[in-house]
């Protein structure tokens, strides 16, 4: 009987160190938004880089973009099927949440010249029509999924629907 | 008038310290049992297999009289007053056994045989908080864990606490030990844990909460931990538990112990919250001498430890020095005398920046600095007076300084204070008087009477004074060796310069029936207080955007504590197991309240509260020893039941979590050795805290906390590798401030 005593003693605690380590307890509370982005069709070999743009208005013209710029994500991996990202951003609301595509020896005189609209987050049914979002204080604002279909990529730049 | 008053402390000091030796010295070479004494001889044998055991150390409890079994087995104690005695007996692998009633005739030879009981696990060897006298383990009235030497040696923490965590019942709330939930957590306002090094008190005048820095880790033996209400023996504080220190003795050999750590913290296991490129590290020094000079003992430490701190603002730069001397008047009397200073400077880090930059401060906080010193003397003196009779002479004195920049530079309107400065000075001077009395077989009575004096000058308080005066009775009745009952009882008599005036009456019953050598059932119930202290009642500050304002009128808190409980040796197993009750009433917090339409922080006595509970603890050994692990489980029903309106005085029923408990408390520990090489762990477990009261919408999780070790012993060469958090485990224990994230540490050990 003590030798079982023995064993589940030691069972116990080895599940407890099991468990310990796959927890870190405590965790960076971001503010901003996150999601998953899926990608359709083919990627082009002329791709370079894919980054999320968050304009706090919709520009009206290329000419209002570098009045207002967006705030870029870092590049997203390529030649993927999907990827989840979470972009750090400021509590408030956005107009427009769109997924920008770089080709290759395109010369981007700026951060949002040069680029060409690969998706965006969109009303339900109709992925050509913006929705915007509200990013709550200290909160991070989830489900912010895109679909970006590579049949329908959009040039010319700079990105707009 | 502060010069002053500090020349009329050092002078006082220092007339207690010369008055006091001298009285030793008279009491010490008037003992009227010098002429007639007589011989102590026996045998020690394995109470099962007969078998003679040498090696073993036998005390003449009371005395330094004592003697070591030789190859047969045998033992011969000469120069031994006549007299009742009780005889300790201890050796490696067995029950440390007392023998009462060992009766001494002049110029005769009393035998003793005494019989241990094999133990196939590390036993605790005699205790002496339970009772305030030597008794054996199994027989302690009361819930009492003990922090082996070798536990202490093996965590290599840098301060006591960080080890006392991993005891199972005992969690840190912030730098505050709570024993089955009694503290909580109030800023270092009052400890409602009662500290002692050798059984002399030593919390501070001012706060009356624990230093841990003040405690030099390398000069600890062991810690004895009481569980529940003790204040029939150790009046204000003990109304949650006592944790006595016992520090190593001085000894007879010249040997010097010299030992260095280097630590290094990892980065934070998000890397957003890495806050700086440097490397953050530690490492702490520590050298101790001992040796005799004929009847004079001493132990003599110098510590220095240094750390860049995990978070910003955590850094700190602490110096201390220790001695201890040992004089022995007669085989039957001696002096045991302590002086301890320790000096710290730290950064203050009161809340992190935000939960995405948790160790770094708010740009305005980038700096705060807290300079503190604590002077810590005194001692015990102990004289057999007569055959039945030992008189212990306890005195002490703690004089603490605090000294920084914290507070807000506006006026306090309520104190009509002003200036970012706080300086602190506060002084505590005890002196008890214990007699242990044996009237008649079975029958021991020990009696004593304390006088306590407090004194500060604070910005933060002002200039106060309080005194104390205390008397106290323990009767222990055994009519035979199955059963025993200890009564006591304690008057205290409380006094603060404002002309509060307070009278407590403290009594406790314990019940131990023993019915073989390895079963003991215990119940006990007592009453336990605590004084208010003088930051409670006085401080008046504003600092990290909070108003505290004073409350004068601040009366003591009280409790009741009962428990059943059963520990017992099984194969390979010591378990101990308790059930307890503790009742709680006038408790003291700090919480908000509305005063002249601001929301300031106040303490009063707010609430009545309940916290009942379950704990089992399992010691155990396997593998021929060479494998050693320890668990405890503690399960806390802490409620609050009625909470006192701070503006109206009346009371509403509540049924509420009470704040900064948690509800289930883990703990674990394996040591596997093997040879000159050992390997541990040591993990803790608390549940999420269910109340907090200051930022109740912070994220909060439970504490997992594991810690590796590694030791290699080489005599007189050790090295130890010990990896802390090793699971990089975030977490806080009160709001806004992190605990330690993963570190390493190299520890090299000489012994000469």
């Amino acid at each position: 009987m003590w030798k079982k005593c023995d064993t589940g003693i030691t069972a116990c605690f080895l599940t407890f160190l099991v468990i310990s380590c796959t927890d870190h307890g405590l965790e960076p509370v971001y503010e901003g938004i996150s999601g998953k982005i899926t990608f359709i069709g083919t990627w082009p070999d002329s791709t370079e880089w894919v980054r999320l743009a968050v304009f706090k208005e919709m520009p009206a013209t290329v000419f209002d973009i570098p009045l207002k710029p967006p705030v870029f994500s870092d590049t997203l991996p390529r030649f993927v099927t999907s990827t989840n990202y979470r972009l750090t951003l400021s509590a408030g609301h956005y107009d427009w949440v769109v997924l920008a595509w770089k080709p290759k020896k395109k010369i981007a005189t700026s951060d949002f010249s040069g680029l060409d609209t690969l998706g965006m987050y969109a009303d339900a049914g109709n992925p050509k029509s913006p929705r915007g979002i509200d990013v709550p204080p200290k909160r991070l604002l989830t489900g912010i999924d895109i679909v970006a279909d590579f049949s329908v990529l959009q040039p010319p730049s700079p990105i707009l629907p | 008038m502060e010069r002053m008053l500090k020349k009329q402390f050092t002078f006082l000091g220092g007339a207690f310290a010369i008055s006091s030796l001298c009285w030793c010295g008279q009491i010490a070479h008037a003992q009227p049992v010098s002429s007639s004494r007589g011989v102590i001889a026996g045998t020690v044998q394995d109470q099962k297999t007969r078998e003679l055991l040498p090696g073993t150390n036998i005390m003449v409890e009371g005395t330094t009289l004592g003697a070591a079994s030789d190859i047969d087995g045998r033992f011969l104690i000469r120069g031994v007053p006549a007299g009742t005695y009780r005889l300790q007996a201890s050796l490696l692998g067995y029950v440390s056994a007392i023998a009462a009633g060992v009766k001494v005739v002049a110029n005769e030879t009393t035998r003793v045989d005494l019989k241990l009981t094999v133990s196939a696990i590390e036993m605790p060897e005699v205790v002496v908080t339970a009772t305030k006298k030597a008794q054996s383990f199994m027989e302690s009235p009361v819930s009492l864990s003990v922090v082996s030497a070798r536990q202490i040696q093996d965590q290599n923490q840098v301060q006591l606490d960080d080890v006392l965590e991993f005891t199972p019942g005992v969690n840190m709330m912030g730098g505050q030990i709570n024993i089955r939930g009694s503290s909580g957590f109030s800023r270092g306002a009052g400890s409602r844990v009662l500290l002692l090094v050798d059984g002399v008190p030593m919390l501070p005048g001012d706060s009356g909460d624990i230093k841990w820095d003040a405690l030099p880790p390398s000069e600890i033996d062991h810690v004895e931990i009481v569980k529940g209400a003790s204040s029939a023996l150790y009046g204000s504080y003990a109304m949650g538990g006592v944790v006595n220190v016992i520090t190593k003795d001085p000894g007879d050999r010249p040997q010097t112990n010299i030992r260095a750590t280097g630590g290094i913290y990892d980065k934070p296991y998000y890397k957003d919250w890495d806050w700086t490129d440097r490397t953050l590290t530690y490492n702490n020094q520590d050298i101790s001498h001992s040796r005799a000079f004929g009847n004079l003992k001493i132990r003599a430490s110098l510590g220095r430890r240094e750390s860049t701190g995990y978070s910003e603002n955590g850094h700190y730069h602490r110096f201390s020095g220790y001695t201890k001397a040992k004089y022995i008047f007669s085989p039957t009397s001696y002096l045991t005398a302590y002086a301890n200073y320790a000096h710290d400077r730290h950064g203050e880090a009161l809340t992190w920046l935000d939960t995405n930059h948790p160790f770094q401060v708010s740009p305005d906080a980038t700096g705060y600095v807290t300079t503190s010193s604590k002077l810590q003397a005194g001692g015990t003196f102990r004289s057999l007076l007569n055959s039945r009779t030992t008189l212990k002479l306890r005195g002490s004195y703690y004089r603490n300084t605090i000294e920084n920049d914290l507070a807000d530079p506006r006026v306090n309107p309520f104190c009509q204070q002003s200036g970012t400065h706080i300086e602190v000075l506060a002084n505590k001077g005890e002196l008890e008087t214990q007699l242990d009395l044996e009237l008649a077989d079975g029958h021991a009575t020990t009696l004593g009477a304390v006088g306590i004096f407090d004194f500060i000058d604070a910005t933060l308080y002002g200039n106060h004074n309080s005194w104390d005066g205390a008397a106290y009775l323990q009767h222990e009745w055994k009519p035979n060796s199955i059963i025993s009952s200890v009564g006591s009882v304690r008057f205290d008599y409380h006094w603060v310069d404002t002309g509060l005036i307070e009278y407590h009456l403290n009594p406790k019953f314990g019940l131990v029936y023993t019915p073989t050598s390895s079963l003991s059932l215990r119940a006990s119930s007592g009453r336990g207080f605590r004084a208010a202290t003088m930051a409670e009642m006085f401080t008046c500050t504003q600092a990290g955007g909070f108003t505290v304002i004073p409350n004068p009128n601040l009366s003591s808190e009280i409790a009741w504590s009962h428990e059943v409980g059963a520990q017992f040796i099984a194969a390979h197993f010591l378990v101990n197991s308790a059930l307890f009750w503790n009742e709680y009433q006038d408790l003291i917090e700090g919480d908000f309240v509305t005063k002249r339409s601001r929301q300031v922080i106040q303490f009063q006595n707010f609430n009545r509260a309940r916290i009942r509970g379950a704990e089992v603890e399992i010691n155990g050994a396997l593998w021929k020893r060479h494998l050693n692990f320890g668990v405890g489980y503690t399960y806390l029903d802490a409620r609050e039941l009625e909470r006192r309106d701070s503006q109206t005085g009346e009371s509403r029923k509540v049924n509420d979590p009470l704040a900064y408990r948690a509800r289930h408390l883990l703990t674990g520990n394996v040591t596997l050795s093997l040879g000159r090489f050992s390997l541990g762990a040591d993990s803790r477990y608390a549940s999420r805290i269910e109340a907090v009261r200051v930022y109740p919408n912070d994220p909060r999780v439970s504490q997992k906390v594991t810690n590796l070790r590694f030791g290699a012993d080489f005599k007189p060469l050790t090295l130890m590798l010990n990896i802390y958090n090793v699971f990089q485990y975030n977490y806080t224990q009160v709001e806004r401030t992190m605990e330690p994230i993963r570190s390493f540490a190299l520890t090299t050990a000489l012994e000469l």
